[in-house]
């Protein structure tokens, strides 16, 4: 049949209803987005045209038990404006407390946490050793450490503490770098802006900043920055176990002279020797890792290892970071978020140093339209391979009026990444309905279950919008394992320690860590898929200390407690 | 130009005789016995020839000879005789008036046009280079003579030629010319800022815009070439190549985006020319785009099969793709035929890091580093290989190459940024 007969025939067939248009591709449940229904009714605050830099940013989302239930909690932060920089209470942050079966209840004002000025990124870590998850929130201007008073209410502590840093800090990750069994606190920071004299928008004509910063975005004014605008230092807060922190990041090698602009972080061991390593995303410049020289500093050994530069040596404008053991052959790899027409870069690591493996991974052509921030590795599926996650959306609401190219619009879709486990992963978002791809402009992202169902869920937070609280829903996940840590005081968190689960010919290895993704943290119990399988032959705990705790024959589904002996 | 349109009046008074012409003849002693002459009024005669009055000119110009043989009004006869279609008669005039007075430039100027129109191109080019060496030439003779220089291998004599040209007449040709003779003589430099000379007395030309452009980017200046190139392109939306050239000098500019978008524009302009689908390819492996790049270096290849440049891009995007093996044959196949080649042994280079056959891979690398000294990725990668063979000093080193590139690459985008206004995106 002629192709133009065969179009016709078809045409008269539907008309008389004798065929039927194909069925839309069978989409299952995977997350639904409940954070109405949950009582989340955060929104995040940045002004309308984003016409500064530092309305772009913010903000983050930390996973937490804070009270100790047993039950994951939610802290998101929220930012001030140009506009209202001078009104303290214009952004509130929000900690939201889990009453079980997916309910929550804002107890922001009763725990004291609600107005960290104008907060950007946040983690978490028990800073004074007794025993209650405490709250660090970097931010614009100054930092705040609210220590947890086991009362369910905080206190802000960080001028006194030491830790109040200055600036504009982004990120921030606690570990135990000297091994002295106190957590140590490292800040990330960004772009030095002086608020009074700010550059002005799509020109930089400011009095004192901006001459040759990027304020033009394919012919149309945006925001400046970062190029072409001062960066700031990083700061390595020294814990000294009396309640004080000392600034020591110059002496300790990762002051960062550059003054990069810092973004996401990640303290993990990469090499395996038993110290705590730092990994440093910096925006359009390269990203820092230091090496852990076992003597209270640091040897920036990036570019050797292959990880401060895409495969072709450029600068990428990197946001977030995930770390995961994604091949199951326990080593934490790397996966980089990064700007448009820049690809998410996958570094695998291979011992003593990384290959970019991003396209061989197939995961960097999707990412390549898109400014990508939040990221996690979860094994959503509990099949017993790390999957990945990352969020996006771009920094100039002004792209929908540009001719974007490649680029996506301002606001833009999740990136859902199987793991094949091959060393290759396939996109997969649009099989799982459209809370995925619906678009958004998404930047902290934190992984954990809320629910204690063994399936882990996702908290985004959006740029002046509300959060996405994405709970698992999926049907024929597989049996799960959830490894909690207690650790000896004073790192109770046990941040620093490796959990590795062997159950049939699965080998999977987790690392309990603060900060990661971009700007924000996972709930520091490690959660294992076992697919099948009805239990875990092993479970072996490598404590900060690196003595070893082992665990044989440990019945899945359920949240395992393993105490520092 | 024929000799029958020529204006006389500008060769009248460009000739060095023209004022004893127009002024009474000097008389070096008195001939007191014989009256003097009737003063000679050649610039009246020559407007008289301009305004086509040629019965009148040639009887006031015989008159004249007859009392006093004058050579000036000799060589306006002939203009008249060849003006009457009498080119032998005419020619007759031109020499004798040569004869009577060899540096008369005019004379020889008029003698050279007769040649030329009886396409006796020798014998014009005789009478042009003696009238050359008298004086500046015509601007039309000046450009003949010039193309005759460069026809017989004399690009000295030529160049001279066109410079005197384009300074007397602010010739814009003149100056397209000289920069096409020193882009022959890989003197692009030099062609440009000729160009850019062009480019002030005709800033609107297409030629030259197109000829300034082409320049800009065998010299790999980017950034002027975007200044022509992006009217250019808008003023002439359905010409493939003005596109063609706008994405070349974006990609070079490193704005990679904005190229893509260009050449697919002349590729749907004027679809399937080898080196638009070549260049496309090369700018999608730089967007890491290698599944989009593949297919317009395969269907550039089924039209070109040798094309050195589309197999190593194939090389490069199979790379990209994790097609090791049809990358290390493509990028060899293109060695085979060229071992300089930056692409291939980049690609090459790559695979062999992949493969973790390091000491393969910096021998590679370090060969594309050396074709092309600009891009920062072979030094990238020459830093990762030595240093996963343990060379902390030959890391060094080649980060520190790299990190330069960097800096270069830094600020041209700087300067495209500040100059153009048209690449705000390329990086944040």
């Amino acid at each position: 049949m002629r192709p133009a007969l065969a179009f016709l025939s078809c045409v008269l067939l539907a008309a008389a209803g004798l065929v039927q248009a194909p069925p839309p591709e069978a989409t299952k449940l995977l997350f639904r987005d409940v954070a109405r229904e949950a009582g989340i009714q955060f929104q995040h605050h940045a002004a309308p045209e984003k016409k500064y830099i530092m309305e772009s940013m913010s903000g983050g989302v930390a996973l937490l038990d804070y009270d100790g239930d047993g039950l994951v909690d939610i802290y998101l932060t929220d930012s001030l404006t140009v506009d209202t920089r001078h009104d303290p209470k214009a952004a509130r942050s929000a900690l939201y407390g889990n009453l079980g079966g997916f309910r929550f209840e804002d107890v922001t004002d009763r725990a004291g946490v609600g107005h960290p000025g104008w907060a950007m990124g946040v983690c978490t870590g028990d800073v004074d050793g007794d025993g209650a998850t405490d709250i660090y929130v970097a931010g614009l201007g100054r930092n705040y450490l609210y220590r947890n008073n086991r009362d369910s209410t905080f206190t802000e502590i960080a001028e006194r503490a030491g830790v109040a840093g200055g600036g504009w800090s982004t990120g921030c990750g606690f570990a135990d770098y000297d091994r002295d069994g106190h957590l140590d606190l490292f800040v990330s920071r960004y772009v030095h802006v002086d608020l009074e004299h700010l550059p002005e928008f799509g020109k930089g004509t400011g009095k004192a900043e901006g001459r040759g910063a990027t304020c033009q975005y394919r012919g149309v004014a945006v925001q400046c920055g970062p190029r072409g605008l001062p960066g700031e230092s990083d700061l390595l807060f020294h814990n000294d176990g009396n309640g004080r922190f000392t600034e020591v990041g110059e002496k300790a090698g990762v002051r960062d002279t550059h003054e990069y602009y810092g973004l996401g972080i990640a303290w993990f061991d990469y090499n395996a020797d038993g110290w705590p390593d730092l990994y440093v995303t910096n925006d359009s410049q390269p990203n820092y890792l230091y090496e852990n020289q076992k003597d209270g500093s640091f040897k920036e050994v990036g570019f050797p290892a292959g990880v401060a530069v895409s495969e072709d040596g450029s600068e990428q404008g990197s946001m977030g970071v995930a770390l995961g053991d994604y091949t199951n052959a326990g080593r934490p790899s790397l996966f980089v978020t990064n700007f448009a027409e820049e690809y998410n870069a996958l570094f695998r690591n291979d011992g003593d140093h990384f290959t970019d493996v991003s396209f061989r991974s197939k995961t960097a052509p999707a990412s390549l339209p898109l400014v990508m921030w939040g990221t996690a590795f979860l094994d959503y599926d509990n099949d017993g391979w790390e999957d990945l996650i990352a969020v996006a959306g771009h920094v100039y609401p002004q792209m929908d009026q540009v001719k974007t190219g490649a680029s996506a619009g301002y606001r833009q879709r999740k990136l859902l990444y199987h793991n094949n486990r091959d060393g290759t992963f396939e996109e997969l978002s649009r099989q799982f309905g459209t809370v995925l791809t619906d678009n958004h402009v998404s930047r902290g992202l934190a992984v954990g279950d809320l629910d204690n169902d063994g399936r882990l869920d996702v908290v985004v937070s959006d740029l002046d919008a509300p959060a996405q609280v994405l709970r698992n829903e999926l049907i024929g996940a597989g049996s799960w394992l959830i490894v909690a840590l207690e650790g000896k005081r004073p790192n109770t968190t046990a941040l620093g320690a490796v959990v590795t689960v062997a159950a049939g010919p699965l080998r999977m290895t987790r690392y309990l860590r603060s900060g990661t993704s971009y700007i924000s943290q996972d709930d520091v119990r490690q959660h294992f898929g076992l697919g099948t399988l009805a239990q875990a032959e092993l479970v072996e705990v490598r404590w900060p200390d690196q003595r070893v705790t082992r665990l044989a024959n440990v019945p899945a589904n359920r949240v395992l407690v393993v105490k520092q002996p | 130009m024929s000799l029958a349109s020529h204006s006389f009046v500008l060769l009248l008074l460009s000739s060095p005789l023209a004022p004893q012409a127009v002024k009474p003849a000097p008389t070096a002693a008195p001939a007191a016995a014989r009256p003097a002459p009737p003063a000679v009024d050649l610039a009246a005669i020559a407007a008289l020839i301009e305004k086509g009055e040629l019965g009148p000119a040639e009887q006031q110009l015989r008159t004249i000879l007859a009392a006093s043989g004058n050579p000036a009004a000799r060589d306006l006869l002939g203009v008249v005789l060849a003006r009457q279609g009498q080119p032998d008669e005419a020619e007759r005039q031109f020499r004798q008036a040569l004869a009577a007075n060899p540096a008369l430039r005019g004379a020889r100027q008029h003698l050279a046009r007769l040649y030329l129109d009886q396409k006796r191109e020798a014998e014009a080019i005789v009478e042009l280079r003696e009238a050359a060496a008298l004086g500046p030439l015509e601007r039309d003779l000046g450009l003949k003579l010039a193309a005759a220089e460069v026809a017989e291998g004399h690009p000295v004599l030529a160049e001279r030629q066109l410079r005197s040209v384009a300074e007397r007449y602010q010739s814009v040709q003149a100056l397209m010319d000289l920069a096409r003779l020193q882009t022959r003589q890989k003197e692009t430099s030099a062609a440009l800022s000729t160009l850019r000379r062009a480019l002030a007395i005709a800033p609107n030309s297409e030629d030259v815009m197109n000829a300034f452009a082409q320049v800009s980017l065998a010299v790999r200046a980017p950034v002027p070439a975007l200044q022509v190139l992006e009217p250019l392109a808008r003023l002439c939306p359905s010409v493939a190549q003005y596109h063609y050239m706008l994405g070349i000098a974006l990609m070079q500019a490193g704005d990679i985006q904005a190229s893509t978008d260009a050449l697919k524009e002349a590729e749907r302009l004027d679809p399937g020319r080898p080196f638009t689908l070549v260049a496309l390819g090369l700018v999608l492996n730089t967007q890491k785009l290698y599944g989009e790049a593949k297919p317009h270096l395969v269907r550039s290849l089924d039209l070109e099969p040798d094309n050195i440049e589309a197999i190593a891009a194939l090389a490069e995007a199979e790379e990209g793709l994790g097609e090791l093996p049809a990358a290390e044959m493509h990028a060899q196949r293109a060695l085979a035929r060229s071992g300089d080649n930056a692409i291939g042994n980049l690609a090459l280079g790559m695979v062999r890091m992949k493969q973790e056959r390091y000491k393969e891979a910096c021998e590679a690398l370090a060969k594309a580093l050396v074709a092309d000294p600009a891009s920062p990725k072979a030094p990238y990668q020459l830093a990762l290989a030595w240093a996963r063979r343990g060379d902390e000093a030959q890391s060094k080193k080649y980060l520190e190459v790299y990190r330069q590139r960097v800096r270069e690459i830094d600020r041209l985008l700087e300067q495209v940024r500040a100059e153009t206004g048209i690449s705000g995106g390329m990086k944040r």
